[in-house]
Parts: C-alpha cells; sequence; structure tokens
C-alpha cells in the first residue's frame, strides 16, 4: 500500500503472522534483499516478508529506522552539522541498548538480518554472539551454545597439543 | 489503488538456531576474536567447527573481516648488545612459539612490520626478507637490479588490498635533488620501474633541495604511504645556524605508483629540537603532530 507522507514514498512490510508496517522506502532499503526487489521491479507494493514474525520484524524495522542515514531540510546530510565520531558513538551506545536481549532473539535476529542482508545488524548480533562466549572455557562454550563435543578424549588431546600455546 | 503483493524469495524452513545453519555459524565464526590462539581453540569445540574454521576460504573471510581493526600482538626489538632480534609480547596466550623463539643473525635490520608481515633487510647478504611470524613462511628478495642500496633502507612492506596471499615491497630513498621509490610484488616476483619525484627547494634558505628521511615508519594511510622529510643543511655554517626544520610530506601511491612530495605549511616548521610526526586521523586523513 505505497502513500506518499511528506515526500517520501512509503513501503508496506508484512509479517507472516499478518501484521503490516509502512516504512520509508529509504528504511526498507536498509535491507539489501528489499533494495534489489524495489530497484529491480516498481516500488508500490505491499511486501512478504515470510519466516520472519512481526515481534522480530519490528526490532529489525526499529534498527534500520535509527541507521538509515538521514538527510535534513536542505537535502544537506546530517552528518554535515553533527561530527562523524559524535554520531558513531550515538550509535554505539544505542546498538548496546539494542541488542540487550534474550539468546532466542538475538538468534532471530541474526537469521532475520541475513535474510534480508543487513550488514549492520548481522555484524552486531553475530558480534555480540561470539563477545559472549569469548572468555569462556570450551566446555562453558559448548554448553552456552548447545554444541555436543563429538571428539573422542584423545582427539581433542591431539588438537590441543597441536597448538599447546593457544590453551596455555 | 490496488496494490500488488509480493513474497520475497521463500527463506529456508525456519532452523532450531542460526548454530545450525551453515551460512549464519560462518557469519558468528568469523567474529572471533583476530587473536592466533582465537581459531585453534574455537576449532576445539566439535569437529563441525574445526571442519568450517580449516577452509581456506574462510581463513582469507577472517583476514579481510579484520584486516581494518588488526590486533598488536607485541613488539619487535633489536637487541644490538646481543645482536638479535626479540619479541615483546602484549598478549599472553595469544602468540605462538614462531613468534617467541625467533633470533637473527648480526646485521638484521627491520625495515617494518605491517598486515601480520615484518621485512627485514640483510645487510651482509643485501636482501630483503619477508616474514609472515605466525605461520612461520619466509620470502628471500634480491635488490632491484641495477640498484645499489644505502647503508639504511627505507622500506615498507604491506599486504595486497586485493589478495591476502600476495604481498608488496616499497622501498624509497632519496637521491640528490629527487626521491625515488621502486616496488616488488610477490605476485610477480619482479620489481618494478623506478619512480621519481623532484624535490622542493630548501624552505628556509633557498637553494637546490638536500633532505633525509625521519625516523619513523611510513604510514599507510588508503592505498598511499607517507613519510616525514626533513631539509638537511648543506655546510657547517648552515649546521651551525640550526636549519634542520622544514619539513616535507613524501607519498607514494601503491596502487598508481606515483610519487609526490609536499611542504608541510610554513607555520607548522618546527626547532630543530622539537619531534614531528604524522599520523593517521580517522576521517581526517592525515594529522601533524609537533611535540
Amino acid at each position: 500500500m505505497a502513500t506518499r507522507e511528506a515526500g517520501k514514498k512509503m513501503i508496506m512490510l508484512k509479517s507472516p503472522d499478518g501484521m503490516e508496517f509502512e516504512v520509508e522506502e529509504a528504511v526498507a532499503m536498509e535491507s539489501q534483499t528489499i533494495r534489489k526487489m524495489i530497484e529491480d521491479d516498481c516500488a508500490d507494493t505491499a511486501i512478504l516478508i515470510p519466516n520472519i514474525n512481526s515481534k522480530i520484524l519490528s526490532r529489525v524495522i526499529e534498527y534500520c529506522n535509527k541507521h538509515v542515514p538521514t538527510t535534513g531540510a536542505t537535502g544537506a546530510a546530517a552528518s554535515d552539522t553533527v561530527a562523524p565520531a559524535a554520531l558513531a558513538e550515538d550509535l554505539k551506545i544505542w546498538d548496546a541498548e539494542f541488542i540487550k536481549v534474550n539468546r532466542a532473539t538475538r538468534f532471530d535476529l541474526i537469521q532475520a538480518a541475513s535474510y534480508l542482508n543487513i550488514k549492520g545488524l548481522l555484524d552486531l548480533t553475530s558480534q555480540t554472539t561470539i563477545d559472549t562466549i569469548s572468555d569462556n572455557s570450551l566446555e562453558e562454550i559448548r554448553s552456552f551454545l548447545s554444541t555436543k563435543n563429538d571428539y573422542l578424549p584423545e582427539e581433542e588431546q591431539t588438537i590441543r597439543r597441536e597448538n599447546q600455546w593457544a590453551f596455555q | 489503488m490496488t496494490a500488488s503483493r509480493r513474497l520475497l524469495p521463500p527463506s529456508p524452513a525456519a532452523p532450531l538456531s542460526p548454530l545450525e545453519v551453515e551460512d549464519l555459524l560462518i557469519e558468528i565464526l568469523l567474529r572471533l576474536s583476530p587473536l592466533p590462539s582465537s581459531l585453534p581453540r574455537a576449532s576445539a569445540v566439535c569437529k563441525r567447527w574445526r571442519h568450517l574454521i580449516s577452509d581456506p576460504d574462510f581463513l582469507v573471510r577472517f583476514r579481510l573481516h579484520h584486516r581494518p581493526n588488526p590486533p598488536l600482538l607485541g613488539f619487535f626489538v633489536t637487541d644490538w648488545m646481543r645482536c638479535l632480534i626479540g619479541f615483546l609480547p602484549l598478549v599472553r596466550p595469544g602468540v605462538p612459539d614462531l613468534v617467541r623463539t625467533n633470533c637473527f643473525c648480526q646485521n638484521h635490520q627491520i625495515l617494518s612490520c605491517r598486515h601480520g608481515l615484518l621485512l627485514i633487510f640483510l645487510v651482509k647478504e643485501s636482501q630483503f626478507q619477508v616474514w609472515d611470524p605466525v605461520t612461520g613462511v619466509r620470502h628471500l628478495i634480491d635488490p632491484p637490479p641495477a640498484q645499489s642500496l644505502p647503508a639504511w633502507v627505507n622500506g615498507e612492506v604491506l599486504r595486497d588490498a586485493r589478495d591476502d596471499d600476495h604481498f608488496k615491497i616499497v622501498l624509497a630513498d632519496v637521491e640528490g635533488p629527487r626521491a625515488i621509490a621502486c616496488v616488488y610484488s610477490s605476485e610477480t616476483s619482479k620489481w618494478g620501474d623506478l619512480v621519481s619525484a623532484v624535490l622542493p627547494p630548501r624552505a628556509s634558505i633557498g637553494g637546490p633541495p638536500a633532505m633525509k628521511f625521519s625516523r619513523m615508519n611510513a604510514l599507510l594511510v588508503e592505498k598511499s604511504l607517507y613519510w616525514l622529510l626533513f631539509d638537511v643543511p648543506t655546510n657547517f655554517s648552515e649546521a651551525f645556524r640550526g636549519v634542520l626544520c622544514a619539513s616535507s610530506i613524501l607519498e607514494f601511491d601503491v596502487e598508481r605508483q606515483s610519487l609526490s612530495v609536499d611542504r608541510v605549511p610554513a607555520n607548522l616548521h618546527h626547532p630543530k629540537d622539537h619531534e614531528i610526526s604524522v599520523i593517521k586521523e580517522r576521517g581526517v586523513g592525515l594529522c601533524l603532530l609537533i611535540v
């Protein structure tokens, strides 16, 4: 249901559970998957996003809204008036708050970011996952990520011996 | 208006966790810490992780992902008393034994350290050595043909921007009134042609140019290397008056293989006993730091 508000082109995104989200085209185009669709065809459509429920889709849109490059009344990029370093710092703080979610939601966001091809969100969600385990022991990593250790004890010993310096 | 409704291409059936989807697991593993210990440790988690991490394509992606912000593992230092090069680690664990236990012979000079590679000048043999301390791979390279090397060479090493397996060596020098540079590419195993740029006249007292390199290593910003040059006195009287103050920046564009020299602004010329450095500033490019 494409409409125009204050000169901004709108796109309708639909989740499989029937929720509709009207977003600015520029915001939707933070997703490279959607961008390609818009660029290949006309944009006057509603787009159904399969497999991403409304709860996750609304978070994704929230992320894209924050990260879309903003423009002022004159059309000049906002970064012309605000120092790029300050903007980046602002976004970093916002991202840190945004990603304070439980593991299941974060995993859903990773899948959504990958499917919709939103590099910044994929970076944020994947990096947060790795950061939560980086200081842990192998046993803790396996337990946290529900990954089964399928090495025989002697196989694991060999791997540890090969790169002993890495396990000190 | 009736809206047409389109479906995105169907996504795979919703899996339990991204850790079970190979592409997503790779995305997550790419963001493991860039410390050398992180991949050997992760490969001990389970066979699947080891399989993914050992894939050469993954390793290339891993290096490229971390290239903009490589970790500082430590410092290489030359021990002149014992005539060897040692390594002072800043992180433990995280540095393989190869790096820690390496010794060198007399007359080996460290010229440059960048992108995980070390460029060493073997004075006696008049050869260059490029060493990857993490993998232990060494390359010996003869100097450019028909080019006599000065006792102290200004050399820099950098990995190829597009191909992580290859590297380049850039030599730079001042030869009378001009700066010269020459590039070796490991891809072709050859030195390129000599390129040169005319040096500006000496700022403070005029006359033909006479310059030397500062002690600092070159700075790599985007595709260019930058060195700091100083005017040098050409006779006792000039030395006595202390004219060693006007500076220039030598730029070598590695991609276009072009050399240029620019004077720093006159109000930044500094007294002899001050230190001046060119530093990289995010979003700006180059800065001059005067202490």
